[in-house]
């Protein structure tokens, strides 16, 4: 018997089958099945009849399906190109499902890919506010284009180098504004050789930068003047004005003009006006500005300084009129020489040094130490260095991509048989590259603020200052973020749209080997630029502690020196020397003007046989108080003897010089050769020569050197024994306190000394270190990748290997060998290259380390071992895999 | 018998013109139009629903599923305003075309078209 309803649920049934028919076209045709049935039967047909009938003239299923499908679905290929953008819009959620879908399921290489980068474009934003900080300086003077400082280039008969002086004598800028029209405006400057108590009422400071200046240094600088005059404020003798900062400090709120402070020399001076604190991006710095007619007699006392065209104290900046060209006025320097300081014509070569290049190109200029200076090979370096870390990183990030999109072919296929073609598929992987680099930039803004702490630990928070301004380098560098995410995108996104659908999803591993070479390259190009970095740091490292621990020619342990100049002290030099030489843990305690470790005056000096005139010769001085230096210090007598003081022609005629004199002298026999030193020594005699000691940085050779009595009391080195050190000191304080009622105890170690003389080479090593470390990190990173990605790959040969009897050692030792080779090659390419610039930064050093084989052998060691941890924890996680689960599967 | 083409053609103006008589279902459609044509259409009846789901693709008509005066749940359809305008549009291009061939041909017998 018939039963229509159980043929209709048959043929829903065979419908349903047809994928391309939806429930409501079945329920709809089979609605019209039902009303064709009635009519029929109504005309008496047989229900089966009926039926099959009207199947009939409903037609083929297949057909209809065919042509229903063809309603519903578009054909893209039909439609017009100008319509695929808003194709790509409708596809856009789906791309950013499958990218958030490929980010959590790999967590890891995502994580990595993403971490990074950042730290990447981290280091390069920090480097990149450094370099913009370090540039920004001295840039805010409105005729900065116009001011240049007056240098020299020295060529000393007594040394065989040239030297760059920014020092010149007091009267030269005044005369040379005299001489040349095409000069506007000059100022001499002179930061007082130490610092200077300043008192007012109870408060007493010790001021650093204590600076004479003419009145137009407001006309040729900007530094803005709060109150006061700015053309008189500075005329008068003893006239000073303060900074904000000092004004604050002794005066709080109230007004401080007018008011009288006593200052340099015991002298009251008399506040004429308030200037703003000199901004920190300048390399002229002030506290305390004082008038040059302070010098002048029945004041300070120091005319010498700016009357006399032989001592060499004054810093001079001139202001070029519009449209002068500085070489002419340069070319007409040696004839002004001529005419107002013959006597050194032939030595000094005066020339101008542009305002804007004072800061960064000043290295190789002597007497600069009152000011800021940069380093302008640095920032070379640390570019440099910032370019390696992103490209590191980009390195990675391509890498990584690379070997993540073999993964994804088989998206890459149904994506291309789905209709959609290499342009979309580009777009879509670039998106995400995009996607993940603007991730990175992110993330690398939050390790910059992170960051802060710690450069503030290494004394470069300044550039934070900065961070406001620097909005147009951060954007600068969001779009190279950007640039470099799609740049190495680029690669990856190629490769994966050139996937053949029919190859990628009929043989799933015929795509391994794509890239691999490729990715060989880039981890070899990636720990090149790191073994580099750390060979960099290993020779910076190696010629601090060459410096460090190389013999000075003295012993600087257990030394501290007071400054007693303008103290109390000074008068009673003697009486507070053998107080404190009743203590003791005291072992010895001399006075002289000066110390190794700072700068030493020069003399001009004239040698027997060689008299000229008087200022032929010049030698390095070193004036002494007392006979104890030898002992305090160490020093070792290389022939001769030193003052005794039992003879009373030392104080009066002996000299004692160093070798590097005797040398540049050509004296074999030194001892006994008449020695005068014009002005302080008649008829010296030589009595004993003493052996070389460093008194600068290894970046300068030992200077001659000439040793005479001459009592001034400027300060005591004091040579304390290694016990009991606070407590000494603490003796040290009492005494001093006993002496000088106003100026606070300070004391400075000569090591401590010293090691501030390599501060610029410190500061590079800390941030090469740091950054030699980041690069290697990130490397790690992408090789931790990398090496998750090969042990997933070679899994089955893997779970072989075990099976037949592999042990665990060899296979890590299987896996660990590749890479370890492409390190290997990296060092290989890296030694060269780190050789040659170690080389090169080594050469500005006199004194300096040979570079050895040592770094290169600890960078490769360092480079390796990481190498090796970072792959071993993959490797041995695959090794330990049980190969049943691994090989199951086929 | 009709080519395909021209089938497909003109079963558009067709299924228009009778929805705009007034709402109406599949079955219904087809018997209406087989009504009209007198026999001189003979298409497959399944045939039609892919061409009445177009024209809802191109929002010449709109559907709505209902319950019939049988109980059952059926599917009716009704013309739109774009439906109407389409169908003028077509109506012109059809009456063009018919224009020209009689020019060539003649009138056609009166039969064909009751």
């Amino acid at each position: 018997m018939f039963d229509l309803e159980k043929a209709l649920k048959d043929w829903k049934r065979a419908l349903r089958k047809n994928k391309q028919y939806e429930d409501g076209d079945i329920e709809e045709l089979e609605s019209h099945l039902r009303d064709r049935v009635n009519e029929l039967i109504k005309d008496r047909i047989p229900e089966k009849e009926a039926f099959s009938k009207a199947l009939d003239e409903i037609g083929s299923p297949e057909l209809i399906g065919d042509e229903l499908f063809k309603t519903k679905a578009v054909n893209y290929h039909k439609t017009k190109l100008d319509e695929q953008g808003s194709f790509i819009l409708q596809l856009l959620p789906n791309y950013l499902k499958t990218t958030f879908r490929t980010f959590k399921r790999n967590f890891t290489f995502s994580i990595i890919n993403i971490t990074g980068l950042a730290i990447g474009v981290a280091c390069c934003i920090l480097i990149s506010m450094f370099i913009s900080y370090e540039y920004s300086f001295d840039s805010f003077h409105s005729k900065k284009d116009r001011i240049y400082r007056v240098n020299k280039v020295v060529t000393e008969q007594t040394s065989s180098t040239e030297e760059l002086h920014a020092l010149t004598s007091g009267p030269m800028g005044l005369q040379m504004q005299l001489e040349f029209p095409e000069i506007e405006e000059v100022v001499r400057v002179r930061n007082w050789f130490s610092e200077v108590l300043v008192s007012h009422e109870e408060k007493h400071i010790q001021v650093k930068d204590f600076v004479f200046v003419d009145s137009t240094f407001f006309k040729v600088f900007d530094f803005k003047l709060i109150s006061g005059n700015p053309n008189l404020a500075l005329t008068k003798p003893l006239s000073i004005i303060l900074s904000e900062e000092m004004s604050q400090i002794f005066f709080g709120s109230e007004n401080p003009m007018g008011k009288t402070l006593t200052g340099l020399n015991g002298l009251d001076y008399t506040v004429t006006g308030v200037v703003e604190n000199a901004p920190e991006n300048s390399h002229l710095q002030y506290d305390i500005l004082a008038s040059w007619s302070s010098v002048d007699p029945g004041a300070l006392d120091f005319s010498w300084m700016t009357s006399r065209w032989f001592p060499q104290s004054i810093y001079t900046y001139l202001v070029l009129q519009e449209n002068t060209s500085p070489e002419v006025l340069e070319s007409k320097f040696p004839e002004f020489m001529e005419r107002n300081f013959p006597e050194r014509a032939a030595v000094y070569q005066l020339f101008l040094q542009p305002f804007n290049e004072i800061y960064l190109y000043s290295s190789r200029l002597l007497w600069i130490e009152p000011f800021k200076s940069g380093n302008a090979t640095n920032l070379t370096v640390f570019s440099l260095v910032a370019i390696f870390i992103l490209l590191i990183a980009c390195i990675n990030f391509m890498n990584l991509s690379i070997a993540q999109a073999t993964k994804r072919a088989k998206e890459v296929g149904v994506r291309k048989v789905l209709g959609a073609n290499r342009g979309q598929l580009g777009i879509q992987f670039l998106g995400e590259t995009l996607l993940y680099s603007i991730m990175a930039f992110v993330l690398s803004i939050g390790l910059v603020l992170i960051s802060r702490p710690f450069l503030a630990f290494i004394n470069l928070d300044a550039v934070f200052m900065s961070l406001a301004d620097n909005l147009d380098v951060i954007s600068l560098i969001f779009l190279c973020t950007v640039l470099a995410g799609l740049l190495s995108g680029i690669y990856p996104s190629a490769i994966l749209s050139a996937f053949k659908p029919i190859v990628v999803l009929y043989n799933k591993s015929s795509n391994k080997t794509r890239g691999t070479s490729l990715r060989k390259v880039l981890v070899v190009t990636q720990f090149s630029l790191s073994i580099c970095l750390i060979i960099g740091t290993f020779v910076i490292n190696k010629q601090l502690n060459f410096a460090g621990n190389k013999d000075l020619g003295f012993n600087k342990d257990q030394v501290l020196v007071l400054q007693i100049g303008d103290t109390e002290i000074s008068n009673q030099g003697e009486a507070f020397k053998n107080e404190l030489l009743k203590n003791s843990s005291i072992v010895s305690v001399a006075g002289s003007n000066s110390h190794p470790g700072s700068t030493f005056m020069s003399y001009g000096i004239r040698p027997e046989g060689l008299e000229g005139s008087d200022n032929d010769w010049v030698s390095s001085v070193l004036l002494v108080d007392d006979f104890d230096l030898l002992d305090t210090y160490g020093f070792e007598i290389e022939s001769g003897r030193y003052f005794e003081s039992q003879l009373s022609t030392d104080s009066t005629q002996s000299i004692v010089i160093n070798e590097a004199l005797a040398q540049s002298l050509d004296w074999d026999n030194p001892i006994g050769k008449r020695l005068d030193i014009p002005g302080d020594i008649e008829e010296g005699i030589v009595i004993g020569v003493i052996k070389n000691f460093h008194t600068q940085s290894f970046h300068r050779a030992i200077d001659p050197l000439v040793i005479f009595f001459d009592q001034r009391w400027g300060e005591l080195s004091v040579k304390i024994s290694a016990q009991n050190t606070q407590e000494t000191l603490a003796y040290i304080n009492s005494k001093w306190a006993e002496f000088e009622s106003k100026r606070p105890f300070e004391y400075e170690f000569i090591d401590q000394t010293f090691s501030k003389l390599y501060a610029e080479e410190q500061r590079t090593r800390n941030l090469l270190t740091a950054f030699s470390g980041l690069a290697i990190l990130v490397s790690c990173f992408g090789l931790f990748g990398l090496s998750i990605f090969t042990a997933n790959e070679r899994i089955k040969e893997i779970g072989i290997r075990k099976v037949l009897g592999s042990s665990l050692s060899s296979i890590v030792l299987l896996l660990s060998k590749d890479f370890l080779k492409l390190v290997l090659i990296a060092l290989l390419i890296a030694a060269p290259f780190s050789y040659y610039f170690a080389h090169s930064w080594l050469q500005e050093f006199v004194y300096r380390t040979e570079i050895g084989v040592w770094p290169f052998l600890f960078a490769g060691l360092i480079a390796c071992s990481l190498a090796f941890f970072t792959i071993a924890w993959q490797s041995i996680k695959a090794a330990l895999a049980n190969p049943v689960h691994s090989l199951k599967s086929e | 018998m009709l080519s395909k083409e021209l089938m497909a053609a003109s079963t558009r103006p067709l299924i228009l013109t009778i929805l705009k008589r007034g709402e109406s279902y599949g079955y219904q459609i087809i018997q209406d139009v087989k009504q009209l044509s007198g026999g001189s259409l003979e298409w497959s009846d399944g045939m039609l629903y892919p061409v009445l789901h177009k024209l809802q693709k191109e929002n010449c008509i709109q559907a709505k599923w209902a319950i019939s005066e049988e109980g059952r749940r059926r599917k009716y359809y009704s013309i739109t305003d774009a439906g109407v305008a389409e169908l003028e549009t077509a109506k012109a291009q059809w009456q063009n075309i018919h224009v020209v061939l009689e020019r060539i041909w003649g009138p056609a017998p009166k039969w064909a078209i009751s």
